[in-house]
């Protein structure tokens, strides 16, 4: 049935946050990718407004090192995700194929004990926040079931990210009601026309509306529908104040 | 008149599954002669993603309440059944009891619509999705054409086969994300030209597409251009300029 994977991916990251005693945010959701996806270790790499992006969080040193290698070198599976925007999926690091394709990441990150790297974009069509990373020390592919399962973690860890921007926005504690309307062609169109409206780029239209639905206690895809309908505008100057 | 417009189509997509094969265009194409050969009023083509729900990635038509039916049976309803299934759904009449879905149906009648036809996109074993035809009239399509829609369907799966939208041997997750990815980026170009050029979503679309055409450039490319702002704006004007005093109004 579908909703059962999001249901179970969801299930997953309260259940582990919960053993170690903490909310679920973006890097707790990293730290339960180890047990759900059978990695060593994951990492989100967040761009920010240098377009070279920096590292949130690792969930252990291995990541924290392969983040620093795509930095200094712009090379390798996490690098040419981001850029692409599509997933990069590297089985077997120290690959004839991939040692050609990224000659100095593949050698650094092989001595730091990688042996797999699987890359899963931040990503809604114009909208790049950055990139979930995992790896393993020993070669071998995900299963089907994990790369769907990577999918939707990806998807919930932007989501969660996009609503830490809206907050930023909010000037009163607001809890968003929303799940993921990620997948809506009215929240798309609406992105679109607001960051015309705005001036602003595509990522920062998709936060203020998500600002604007929280703070006035309605659906995000409500908001969008009154925007692509004409009916609600929002300008640069539009603060969204809670009533 | 029935064969000829059969012949037209495959020519016609054939044209398209060539190289520079824009996945985006021939879903839409797809969709567009599934109306004119099947004589439906609406066709949309719907994938499964990786969350197990079915997302739109070609329509015949833009209107909001025909993509918010399409949306509607994100999660449950006769496409998912169909994909479920991997057979076809008929709801011959959206008002007559019993009806398995009946907000849904409410929802289709008021668009205007009296019935609904899902044929499975199957890969082998494997179901990716659903093709989903809306007529006005109520009843059931003949079994003539009931076959060509299945046909259609496959063709629709061999063109996504095509753009390695999925592979032979599995649909990888990875691989859908493509089309999907896509199709967002056109749906926010399209909001990004409606609200520039104070046009409707259709008409943007539209706009899109012949600027593609004419440029032979991917459908996903001028729409990142668009976003980009790097995209020749007064050429994309007199496109849509064009296109708005052309169109007929639609039921």
């Amino acid at each position: 049935m579908s909703g059962e994977r999001l249901a179970k991916v969801l299930a997953h990251l309260a259940a582990d946050a919960a053993m170690r005693g903490t909310a679920t945010s973006c890097e707790a959701a990293c730290e339960a990718c180890v047990t759900l996806l059978g990695v060593t270790g994951a990492q989100l790499t967040l761009m920010n407004g240098t377009g070279r992006g920096e590292s949130r969080y690792a969930t252990n040193d291995i990541g924290a090192q392969l983040e620093n290698l795509r930095f200094t070198l712009g090379e390798g599976p996490c690098e040419d995700s981001v850029r692409s925007g599509t997933p990069v999926l590297a089985a077997d690091l120290d690959s004839w194929d991939n040692d050609r394709r990224w000659p100095l990441y593949v050698r650094a990150a092989v001595a730091a004990g990688a042996r797999a790297v699987f890359v899963f974009p931040l990503r809604s069509g114009a909208i790049r926040i950055g990139a979930l990373v995992l790896h393993r020390t020993s070669p071998g592919p995900l299963t089907q079931e994990q790369i769907l399962d990577a999918h939707v973690v990806a998807d919930v860890v932007m989501s969660m990210l996009l609503d830490e921007m809206a907050m930023a926005h909010l000037e009163a504690e607001v809890i968003p009601l929303d799940g993921m309307p990620l997948s809506r062609a009215e929240v798309h169109q609406a992105t679109g026309m607001l960051s015309v409206q705005m001036g602003v780029s595509m990522d920062e239209a998709l936060v203020r509306l998500r600002a604007h639905a929280f703070a006035h206690d309605q659906s995000v895809v409500d908001v969008a529908r009154d925007i692509v309908g004409r009916r609600l505008r929002l300008s640069p100057e539009s603060r969204s104040d809670p009533r | 008149m029935f064969l000829e417009n059969l012949a037209e189509t495959f020519v016609e997509l054939a044209d398209t599954m060539v190289a520079g094969f824009d996945s985006v265009e021939f879903m839409h194409l797809l969709a567009n002669r599934c109306v004119a050969t099947l004589e439906v009023d609406a066709a949309g083509i719907l994938l499964v993603d990786h969350r197990g729900e079915l997302q739109v990635v070609g329509a015949s038509s833009d209107r909001a309440r025909l993509i918010e039916l399409f949306e509607l049976q994100h999660r449950q309803g006769p496409c998912m059944e169909c994909y479920l299934t991997s057979a076809p759904v008929t709801v011959a009449s959206f008002t007559e009891p019993p009806q398995r879905w009946p907000e849904f149906s409410a929802v289709a009648k008021d668009s205007g619509f009296g019935a609904l036809h899902a044929l499975p996109m199957r890969l082998r074993e494997q179901t990716v999705g659903a093709l989903n035809l809306f007529s006005v009239e109520e009843g059931v399509l003949s079994e003539p054409t009931l076959r060509v829609a299945q046909a259609m369907a496959d063709v629709a799966t061999i063109g996504l086969l095509q753009a390695q939208i999925i592979s032979h041997r599995e649909l990888l997750a990875g691989q859908l994300q493509h089309a999907l990815q896509s199709r967002v980026l056109i749906e926010q170009a399209k909001g990004v030209l409606a609200e520039r050029l104070q046009i409707d979503m259709s008409t943007a679309f539209e706009t899109l597409r012949q600027y593609a055409r004419s440029h032979n450039d991917y459908l996903s490319t001028v729409a990142e251009e668009v976003i980009a702002g790097t995209i020749d704006m007064a050429a994309l004007t007199a496109v849509a300029e064009a296109k708005a005093s052309t169109r007929h109004p639609r039921p």
